[in-house]
C-alpha cells in the first residue's frame, strides 16, 4: 500500500497551488462472476481494479484525476499535472490525519477470489434445471452469479483517514419462454452485502422458478389497454418508481443546480400525506448499504418525505456546502474513476396502513403491476417511464388476466400526490443505478401502493 | 514493473500452468474533459489508465482474467484463476487464439494534430459553447452543460501464436445540454458531436441542435391514440436500432436469443431497407483495423434490400455457424471477454427527404426521442412501448410538438413496415447510424 508520507505530499500539492480540498480515494477490488445458459458455462471472469482517484476542490470547481500507476513517481506526477488546472486562492496545508474508527456491520465469511468456481456452477446449474423444468415452453435460462470484494482507503486535507471493505453478491435469473413465435422473459436478480454466504444460504432453485413463471404468464397474456386509470404497484422492485420519480430529484446535486422539481421544497408537502418515503444506507447486509460513503462519511437513515412533507435530500458535503445542509452519507462512486456525487443507497416508500386485499378491491378498472421493470427520468421534467415486466388487470377489484407490454408514464410530483393507499411493510430489491458517478448499487423498495390515476401505455 | 516485463512474466507463468495458447490483450487510455456551468468550469478530468486482460487455453477450455495492476503478484494470481475460470467453462465455448489476418486495413483512427490541442484552448471551446447557448434564446433558462472531452489511447494484442498488433485512436467530443423554459413547462435538448479532428467541432451547431431539440418542444401536449404510421427521425431510430442491434449478433441467435436465428437468406425487412457494417468508414466513430480477436476489420451488407445477407461473427461463433468471423468479435474493454458488436453499423440511406417523408405521412406523428430504451424495449422479443416525444404533422404540414405519448410496437415488424427510408442518415458517437423512417402499424396512446 501506499505510504502516509507519499499521500500527505498528494494532498499538499493542490492546497500549495490554493485549492480549498483535497482527497484520495484509493481502492483495490476483487472481482468475480460466473454465467451459464440452460446448464453450461457462457462466462467466467475475474479481475482485479486497482487504482487512485485524487479529488480537488478550488471554490465551485472539482477537479478529479486517477491512475491505475500507484508508483510513487507516476502519484506525485499526477498531483501537479491536475494541480495546474487550480485557480490560485489562498494558501492552505492539510491537517493531521485521524484515523476514523468504523465498525463493519457487514462483516463478509467468503471473499470471491476464496470461493471454488465448481461451487458456484453447481449453484448456477441447478437453478438453471429448476427454470427449464418448470415448463416445457422455457427454453433459455440464463444464471449468473457476480461478487466482489472492494478495499477502500479516503484520505482528506481535512485529516480524514478512513477505510471500509466492500463485500457484495448477487445472483440473477433470466427465463426465456417461446409459444406462438414470440418469447417472454422473466428475471430476478437479489443480491447482498455479503460474500458467497448470501448465494450458499438461498434458494436459489425456488427463484429461477419463479422467473420461469412469470415468463410463461406473460406468454399467454394480450397486450395491456392504453390510457388512463388506477395503478397498483407491488412492493420490491416497484419501488422503482419512487426511484426514478422522485429519488434522483432529491439527489441535492439536482438541488443545488436547480435542475429539480424539489429544489426549494423543504418543509412542504411534495406528496400524498400517506407518504414516507426514505433512504437508508445502514440496513444491515443489504446490497445498497455502506459502513461509510466513498468521501468517508458514515451512512445514516435519511427521511426524505415524511407523511408528504419534503424533509431532507440525499446531501453530500460538496453540494451540501451549497445548500447549507449536512452530509447524509450518501456519496457514492462506481470505482477510483469518477468522482463522487450525491447518490441514493436503500431508498423506499415506507409501510402504512391500508390492507393489500382493500386495495385490490377498490379498484374498478385497472392494472396491478407485479414485477416492475427498469426506467429513467429527466430530473429536470420529473418525466418518467418504466417498464412493467408482469402485470394483470384488475376488474372490479379482483386481479384478472396477465397483460404484457405496459408502461407507466407520468411526472414524479404530480405521482407522489397521486398514491392513494399504501400497505404495510414495505421490501426491498435490488438494483444498479446509473449517474455521473458511474453505476452503483442500490435498493429500491416500497410496499404494495395505488396510485389514483396514470398513464398507461399499452396496445391502443 | 513495466507492461513488457508483465507480459513476459505473464506468459512464462501461463506456460508453467499448462496452457497450450494464452493471450495478452491491453489498452492504454488518456483522457480529458472539462465541464463549464455558469461560465466556470465545474468539472475537470484528467488520467492516464490502462489495464491487461489475460485469456488461455487449456483441454479445450478459454478461461480469462483481468487486472489493473501489473505486478508479479497479479500475474500469479491471474494464471491461477484464469486456469480455474477455463475448468468450469462449457468446452463448446472454446475459443481460439487466433494467429493474424493475412493483410491489415490501412485505415486512419488516430489525428496527431488533436495532441497539440491544448487543454485551454479545450476549456475555451466549452466556455464558447455554453456562451452561445444562453444567446441563442431567451428561453434558455440553464445550459446544464457544456463540456469537451478528448480522448486517446493505444489498443495493444499479443499472443502465443506470434501475433503482435496494435492501433492507435483518438477522439475530441463536444456537449451540450439545456433546459429551456417558457414560464410553464420546461423541455430538455443535448447534442453531441465527435471527430478525431477538432476543425469539425462546429460549436454553433451543436449549440442549435441542443437548443432547438428543447425549445422546439415547449408547449407540448399530448395527443389522441391511434395506430397507423408515423415517422421515426433519425435521431430517434439510431436509438432503437442500437438497442436492438444485438439481434444481429450470430452469437445470439445460436442461443436463442435473437429472432433472426437461422434467417440468413429470407426476407426480415421491407426492400427499402439495407443495414451494413462498415468498420472502414472515413472518419467513422466506431472504424478499426481489427476487432479485439486481432481479425482484420472489413465491410459488409447484412441486410440488402430486406434480405438478410449474414449476421455478426467473432471466430467463435462463425466456427459454431460454419463460416468466417465477420471481425466483429468485440471486447467491451480489457476487463470483459470477447463478445460481438457491430461497429459502423448503419441504415442506408433512401432517396426521401425529411419534408417529403412528412408531406406522405400526412396525419400523424413524428417521434424524434424516445425515452427508457433499456427498460421499455426487450431486444429478444423485439417489443418496445417507450415513452416518447415529438411533432403532430397534421395534412403534410409539422402542425405543434407532441409529449406525454408512448409508441408500441416490434422492432421486426418495424423493419417490414417501413414504408420509405430519408436521405438524413445521422451516426450516433457510437457508431449506429440511420435515416429518417416512415413506418406503418405503430401504436400510439395519449389522452
Amino acid at each position: 500500500m501506499i505510504n502516509k508520507k507519499i499521500i500527505t505530499e498528494i494532498l499538499e500539492i493542490p492546497l500549495a497551488a490554493g485549492a480549498d480540498f483535497s482527497e484520495v480515494f484509493i481502492e483495490r477490488r476483487n472481482n468475480i462472476s460466473l454465467s451459464l445458459l440452460n446448464g453450461k458455462t457462457q462466462s467466467a471472469n475475474s479481475g482485479i481494479d486497482s487504482g487512485l482517484g485524487l479529488r480537488i476542490i478550488n471554490g465551485d470547481m472539482v477537479i478529479y484525476s486517477y491512475t491505475n500507476d500507484l508508483s510513487e513517481k507516476s502519484l506525485i506526477r499526477l498531483a501537479k499535472e491536475t494541480a495546474q488546472a487550480v485557480k490560485g486562492g489562498e494558501v492552505s496545508h492539510i491537517m493531521p490525519f485521524i484515523n476514523k474508527d468504523i465498525e463493519n456491520k457487514h462483516k463478509a465469511l467468503i471473499m470471491p477470489f476464496g470461493v471454488s468456481k465448481s461451487v458456484i456452477y453447481d449453484k448456477l446449474k441447478s437453478g438453471c434445471m429448476a427454470a427449464l423444468d418448470y415448463d416445457e415452453s422455457v427454453t433459455e435460462v440464463t444464471t449468473g452469479l457476480s461478487s466482489y470484494e472492494q478495499d477502500i482507503l479516503i484520505y482528506n486535507s481535512q485529516g480524514l483517514e478512513a477505510k471500509d471493505k466492500r463485500v457484495r453478491t448477487r445472483l440473477t435469473v433470466n427465463a426465456v419462454a417461446n409459444g406462438g413465435g414470440e418469447k417472454q422473459t422473466g428475471y430476478f436478480g437479489p443480491g447482498a452485502m455479503q460474500g458467497f454466504e448470501f448465494a450458499e444460504n438461498f434458494d436459489f432453485d425456488a427463484l429461477c422458478r419463479n422467473a420461469s413463471e412469470s415468463a410463461v404468464k406473460m406468454l399467454s397474456a394480450g397486450y395491456a389497454p392504453g390510457g388512463k386509470f388506477p395503478v397498483v404497484i407491488d412492493g420490491g422492485f416497484g419501488g422503482v418508481l419512487f426511484h426514478e420519480a422522485c429519488g434522483h430529484g432529491l439527489e441535492a446535486i439536482a438541488i443545488a443546480k436547480n435542475t429539480s422539481v424539489f429544489a426549494g421544497k423543504l418543509g412542504e408537502m411534495v406528496a400524498s400525506p400517506k407518504v414516507t418515503a426514505i433512504d437508508d444506507g445502514t440496513v444491515p447486509f443489504s446490497w445498497g448499504s455502506l459502513n461509510i460513503d466513498d468521501e468517508g462519511e458514515k451512512t445514516t437513515k435519511n427521511i426524505l418525505i415524511e407523511n408528504g412533507r419534503l424533509k431532507n435530500y440525499m446531501v453530500d458535503n460538496f453540494y451540501g456546502k451549497k445548500l447549507g445542509l449536512k452530509s447524509t452519507g450518501a456519496c457514492r462512486r462506481q470505482s477510483y474513476m469518477l468522482a463522487p456525487v450525491p447518490r441514493m443507497t436503500n431508498t423506499y416508500i415506507a409501510g402504512g396502513n391500508d390492507k393489500r386485499d382493500d386495495i385490490i378491491s377498490s379498484v374498478d378498472y385497472g392494472i396491478y403491476c407485479k414485477n416492475m421493470g427498469g426506467g429513467s427520468v429527466s430530473p429536470a421534467t420529473g418525466e418518467f417511464n418504466f417498464a412493467v415486466n408482469e402485470a394483470y388487470m384488475i376488474r372490479n377489484g379482483k386481479i384478472a388476466e396477465p397483460v404484457r407490454g405496459a408502461s407507466l408514464i407520468g411526472r414524479g410530483d404530480e405521482i407522489l400526490k397521486q398514491i392513494e393507499m399504501v400497505s404495510p411493510k414495505e421490501s426491498l430489491a435490488c438494483g444498479m443505478c446509473g449517474a455521473s458517478s458511474g453505476s452503483i448499487p442500490v435498493c429500491v423498495g416500497q410496499p404494495m401502493i395505488k396510485v389514483s390515476e396514470m398513464t398507461v401505455g399499452g396496445k391502443a | 514493473m513495466d507492461i513488457n516485463e508483465f507480459k513476459n512474466t505473464l506468459f512464462e507463468k501461463a506456460k508453467e500452468a499448462g496452457f497450450e495458447d494464452y493471450e495478452m490483450y491491453g489498452a492504454i487510455t488518456q483522457n480529458f474533459s472539462v465541464n463549464i456551468f455558469k461560465g466556470e468550469i465545474e468539472k475537470y478530468r484528467k488520467s492516464t489508465s490502462g489495464g491487461v486482460s489475460f485469456r488461455g487455453r487449456k483441454d479445450g477450455k478459454t478461461g480469462y482474467f483481468y487486472t489493473e495492476d501489473i505486478s508479479a503478484e497479479a500475474a500469479d494470481i491471474a494464471v491461477k484463476q484464469a486456469l480455474e475460470n477455463a475448468r468450469v467453462m462449457s468446452s463448446e465455448e472454446d475459443e481460439e487464439i487466433f494467429e493474424g489476418s493475412k493483410s491489415y486495413p490501412d485505415i486512419k483512427t488516430y489525428d496527431p494534430t488533436l495532441d497539440n490541442f491544448s487543454d485551454d484552448k479545450k476549456i475555451e471551446l466549452a466556455k464558447d459553447m455554453e456562451k452561445r447557448a444562453y444567446a441563442f434564446s431567451d428561453k434558455i433558462e440553464l445550459v446544464t452543460s457544456s463540456t469537451v472531452a478528448t480522448g486517446g489511447g493505444e489498443v495493444f494484442i499479443c499472443n502465443s501464436k506470434g501475433l503482435d498488433l496494435s492501433y492507435k485512436s483518438n477522439v475530441i467530443m463536444a456537449l451540450v445540454s439545456v433546459l429551456a423554459s417558457d414560464g410553464d413547462k420546461k423541455k430538455t435538448g443535448g447534442e453531441i458531436a465527435a471527430s478525431m479532428d477538432y476543425k469539425d467541432i462546429d460549436p454553433q451547431k451543436v449549440v442549435d441542435k441542443a437548443c432547438h431539440e428543447a425549445i422546439d418542444h415547449l408547449n407540448s401536449a399530448s395527443m389522441k391514440g391511434y395506430t397507423g404510421r408515423v415517422i421515426f427521425k433519425n435521431e430517434a431510430f439510431i436509438d432503437l436500432l442500437q438497442t436492438f442491434s444485438s439481434s444481429f449478433y450470430g452469437e445470439l441467435a445460436q442461443k436463442g436469443l435473437s429472432l433472426l436465428k437461422g434467417k440468413e437468406g429470407s426476407q426480415i425487412a421491407s426492400e427499402a431497407i439495407t443495414i451494413v457494417d462498415d468498420p472502414l468508414l472515413e472518419k467513422g466513430y466506431a472504424s478499426v483495423p481489427f476487432d479485439s480477436e486481432g481479425v482484420a476489420s472489413y465491410n459488409k451488407t447484412v441486410v440488402e434490400n430486406g434480405v438478410l445477407k449474414t449476421l455478426l461473427y467473432n471466430l467463435k461463433s462463425a466456427r459454431k455457424a460454419g463460416t468466417h468471423s465477420t471481425g466483429n468479435g468485440f471486447k467491451g474493454s480489457y476487463k470483459g471477454s470477447v463478445s460481438t458488436s457491430g461497429t459502423n453499423f448503419y441504415i442506408k440511406k433512401g432517396s426521401s427527404s425529411y419534408d417529403e417523408l412528412v408531406k406522405s405521412l400526412k396525419d400523424g406523428v413524428v417521434i424524434t426521442e424516445l425515452s427508457g430504451l433499456h427498460a421499455g424495449a426487450n431486444p429478444i422479443t423485439g417489443d418496445f412501448s417507450l415513452l416518447c416525444q415529438g411533432f403532430l404533422v397534421e395534412n403534410g404540414k409539422v402542425t405543434r410538438p407532441v409529449d406525454q405519448i408512448i409508441c408500441a410496437g416490434n422492432f421486426f415488424k418495424v423493419l417490414s413496415d417501413t414504408q420509405a427510408v430519408g436521405s438524413d442518415l445521422e451516426f450516433s458517437v457510437s457508431g449506429i447510424g440511420s435515416p429518417s423512417l416512415l413506418v406503418d402499424n405503430i401504436s400510439i396512446s395519449g389522452q
